[in-house]
């Protein structure tokens, strides 16, 4: 096969790869980036070549790693841009004195036992053509390394960005950043120079590209935001020039003798931070960098990435020393001076893990001392393991050292988001996962006429799933904008629920997650909710209706839960005034049964008809001695609303769907009487959701404990007849 | 503590210092006392032998260098069918670099070879060449060879 041709098939090999590892790394709850670094070892002599030599010298030979190589850079010089344009001036208002000494520290410490380890490393893996000195201001920077990007990715997703410690570790990271690539730059130049001396016109001219990029270049980009404001969009012309930019700025960093990588930084770091502009550039650039450039460059790491080199404990000892002082340094240096700083050891703590992350700025750093030959393949391998481990273990221990509940403390702001809704003692809470807040109006409205007006609280969920690592939407800032939208679009849905007074009592939950069934159980859970109330959707890929998430949150929900199927919308609060329940005597149905008595308690204009199944011998008037017991205990008033009618054979599932045709709302358990049942795999059948007539609630009880109607029948227990409390489970 | 008070001024500069010195102590302390191994890597052909294994003496058998300082890794490859790289075979070895000397070792087969090999190679190196000897640790032989300098095969692909 032809050379272009080949590589067109390895980037097919590299990107498929790249998403099937990243999506495997999102239910491990790992960035993305890690799933892409590890397709990219995958791909190269470490597992491909060990298993498949043939086929993996095959797939990349040699004579496509210089295509591979032009490809990756390119990426990189964008990526970096990216980085640079998303390095908001923003992220340093945060506790700026404590970030500066935090991540000062958290530079030295590792950088100085980096030091000290090149005093063990180099006589064994360097070579007489590396200054000891390069070698040194290498390592060290590779240990005091912290990626922002994915930093900033797990803050997000973790809620953390509004909380303290969130707004702190972002802003030590931003300082961290910039630090860390002077430091690399310095660190090039003694290598392309071999000597500190030799270094300095190197540094000087640097400077001086610098004060020139924010005094002259700013303000010609400062032109070019006015231009933008008054037109209010960017045309082709204007983002080619930026672009143009870009290569010219990267070209300059490379002839002063630092690296491509910084004059596209720089150029992105100097853009003006007006919004639009950053978000246009942003969402037209970073798509074809992130899905199609950047696994390139992980898979050309990958390729030079040989994990069979340690092949002696000895080497596996000498890369334990290595991770050892990479966490170790970055660890305690934060630590120490977050404690000096007067914040708390819990938070001192996670920020010593959230500074140890990584990620992709380490391999990038990793893969210039590599190329300017400074690094050896053994310690570039040994460097690649501890960029992996010290990213990989930073969620567990941020988990770790601070659990999601103790987040929800630690929030700045005052209104209601994840975790810091208020908790008065309610009896009844509903959760209502909302995708899309405008097509579920329908949902909410069913919440509130179930909740009601007393005793009750509504929490739509919305939830925001992020897609990629470096989205410009992934940014803290960006994510926070996000939710202001989500929730201003949650607010209007909620102004149009009638009727008005229950409005008081939904208070909207929402937040970023990566994992929306697993965020929503997680949410359920901490919020003790008594119901999850989740819609339908028609999805294009899963024709069973409780399929996908929606299966997701039946099968893993630690509480009661009813999806709701609308086939009748656009109708509002009016269209349930005549009610069905299918009844067959289990858990499911029990839990039916109460939902739609909450229902009749909310609306005296509303009927409830109840299908009742039974096999053979029926009580005398068709219904079970439980639920005639509930029934009785229920006032005059509501018992005359209720119709009961007992079906004893024949096909209970063709009965209800002939009763759903004169309903407005039929609701029924998850049984195999009805049709939905749980098989293997946790799948549900669906044949009375298929079929019904009417819009349906499929409920499933989680345990026998909590009965729905006892708080509704204590409420109103001063104007009603009372109740034998023997009568309904507690 | 104020960033700009004369307070954490004064920390910064200390720390920073501090380290500088520290890194100057421990970069004069390398520069003067620590050698790293000479660069030996790279691709030698193996021309001139005695003695060695027959298998090995009737083809033309590369010896690929991969140096990480002291760490050597590499391979035999063996040509049985002229340059065709689809004849190939790569025979992995593995062993360090000290006293100015490589030894190198690793088992496998190679092209023309009837059974499995079990080799050490030990030698060093004169201006380009390397001289050294070879020895098949499963039959007892050992020959000597002169291998030639070919290319230097490295992932450094900027000057520096």
């Amino acid at each position: 096969m032809k050379t272009p041709l080949l590589v067109l098939v390895e980037i097919l090999v590299v990107i498929g790869l790249s998403r099937i590892m990243g999506q495997v790394c999102r239910v491990l709850k790992q960035p993305l980036v890690i799933g892409e670094i590890i397709a990219g070892i995958m791909l190269g002599p470490s597992l491909l070549g060990l298993i498949f030599p043939a086929f993996g010298a095959a797939l990349f030979p040699a004579e496509t790693l210089p295509y591979l190589d032009i490809l990756s850079q390119i990426g990189l010089i964008f990526f970096m841009f990216l980085i640079g344009l998303e390095l908001n001036p923003k992220y340093l208002q945060g506790q700026l004195d404590i970030a500066i000494l935090v991540s000062h520290v958290s530079i030295l410490v590792p950088f100085s036992l980096g030091s000290i380890l090149a005093l063990l490393l180099y006589p064994l893996v360097s070579s007489n053509g590396v200054s000891f000195t390069a070698f040194a201001l290498f390592l060290g920077a590779a240990m005091s390394i912290t990626a922002f990007p994915v930093l900033a990715r797990i803050i997000t997703e973790n809620n953390l960005q509004k909380s303290k410690l969130g707004t702190l570790a972002l802003t030590c990271a931003a300082v961290d950043d910039v630090t860390a690539w002077c430091l690399l730059a310095v660190a090039i130049a003694v290598t392309r120079t071999n000597s500190v001396v030799g270094a300095i016109p190197t540094i000087i001219e640097s400077l001086i590209y610098i004060a020139f990029m924010m005094v002259v270049v700013r303000w010609l980009l400062e032109k070019l935001e006015t231009h933008y404001k008054q037109t209010g969009k960017l045309t082709q012309l204007l983002l080619a020039g930026i672009y143009m930019g870009v290569v010219v700025s990267a070209l300059i960093t490379e002839f002063i003798g630092i690296h491509l990588i910084f004059g596209a930084f720089i150029l992105g770091a100097v853009m003006p931070k007006n919004e639009g502009l950053v978000q246009e550039i942003a969402e037209k650039t970073e798509d074809f960098i992130l899905i199609f450039l950047l696994p390139i460059f992980f898979a050309y790491s990958g390729l030079r990435t040989q994990i069979g080199l340690l092949n002696r404990p000895g080497l596996w000892l000498l890369c334990g020393a290595v991770l050892m002082v990479a966490i170790v340094g970055k660890y305690v240096g934060t630590y120490v001076a977050a404690r000096v700083s007067g914040i708390e050891k819990r938070d001192a703590s996670a920020l010593g893990w959230l500074m140890n992350t990584r990620g992709l700025t380490e391999l990038i750093v990793l893969n210039i001392g590599l190329n300017l030959g400074v690094i050896s393949p053994l310690l570039f391998t040994m460097l690649v393991i501890m960029a992996l481990v010290t990213t990989v273990m930073t969620s567990p221990l941020l988990e770790w050292t601070y659990p999601k509940r103790l987040i929800k403390l630690d929030q700045l702001q005052e209104e209601p988001e994840i975790g810091v809704a208020p908790q008065p003692s309610l009896a009844y809470k509903i959760l209502v996962p909302v995708a899309n807040p405008n097509t579920q109006s329908g949902l909410l409205q069913l919440a509130s006429v179930i909740a009601g007006e007393k005793n009750a609280l509504v929490h739509p969920l919305s939830l925001i799933e992020l897609e990629e690592d470096y989205l410009y939407e992934s940014t803290p800032d960006a994510a926070e904008k996000l939710i202001a939208n989500r929730k201003s679009s949650l607010e209007d849905v909620i102004s149009t629920i009638e009727p008005a007074t229950v409005r008081k009592n939904i208070v909207c939950l929402v937040g970023i997650s990566h994992d929306v069934a697993r965020e929503t159980t997680h949410v359920a859970e901490t919020e003790r909710v008594s119901l999850i109330l989740v819609g339908w959707h028609r999805s294009a890929f899963i024709e069973n209706r409780l399929g996908g998430r929606v299966g997701q949150i039946l099968n893993n929900s630690p509480t009661d839960v009813a999806v709701f199927i609308d086939k009748d919308k656009d109708k509002g609060e009016s269209q349930w005034k005549s009610l069905l329940v299918a009844y067959a005597n289990n858990i499911h149905d029990d839990l039916a049964l109460s939902l739609a008595l909450r229902m009749l308690f909310s609306d005296r204009s509303r009927h409830l008809a109840i299908i009742q199944f039974t096999q053979v011998n029926a009580a005398e008037e068709g219904i079970s001695s439980e639920l005639r017991q509930t029934i009785e205990s229920l006032p005059e008033e509501m018992r005359s609303r209720i119709k009961i009618t007992a079906v004893e054979s024949g096909d209970p599932i063709q009965s209800v769907i002939e009763a759903s045709s004169s309903v407005d709302l039929t609701i029924a358990g998850t049984s195999r009487t009805w049709g939905i049942e749980r098989q293997t795999l946790g799948r549900y059948t669906d044949k009375l959701a298929k079929e019904c007539a009417s819009s349906l609630v499929i409920t499933r009880r989680y345990n026998e404990v909590s009965y729905h109607i006892s708080s509704l029948l204590d409420e109103q227990s001063e104007n009603l007849s009372p109740i034998e409390a023997s009568n309904l489970p507690s | 503590m104020s960033h700009f008070s004369a307070k954490s001024l004064t920390f910064y500069g200390v720390a920073i210092s501090s380290v500088l010195i520290l890194f100057k102590v421990v970069s004069a302390y390398g520069e003067t006392n620590l050698n790293a191994a000479p660069e030996i890597g790279g691709i030698y052909q193996i021309a001139l032998s005695q003695n060695l294994p027959d298998c090995l003496a009737e083809q033309k058998v590369n010896l690929t260098v991969e140096q990480s300082g002291i760490y050597l890794f590499g391979n035999l490859a063996g040509q049985s069918g002229g340059a065709n790289e689809k004849n190939k075979i790569e025979f992995p070895l593995s062993g360090d670099f000290k006293n100015q000397e490589i030894i190198m070792s690793g088992k496998g087969n190679l092209a023309n070879c009837d059974s499995e090999l079990q080799l050490t190679i030990q030698g060093h190196r004169e201006k380009d060449n390397l001289i050294g000897k070879i020895k098949d640790n499963s039959s007892g032989s050992e020959g000597t060879f002169i291998a030639h300098y070919q290319e230097v095969k490295s992932d450094s692909s900027e000057e520096h």
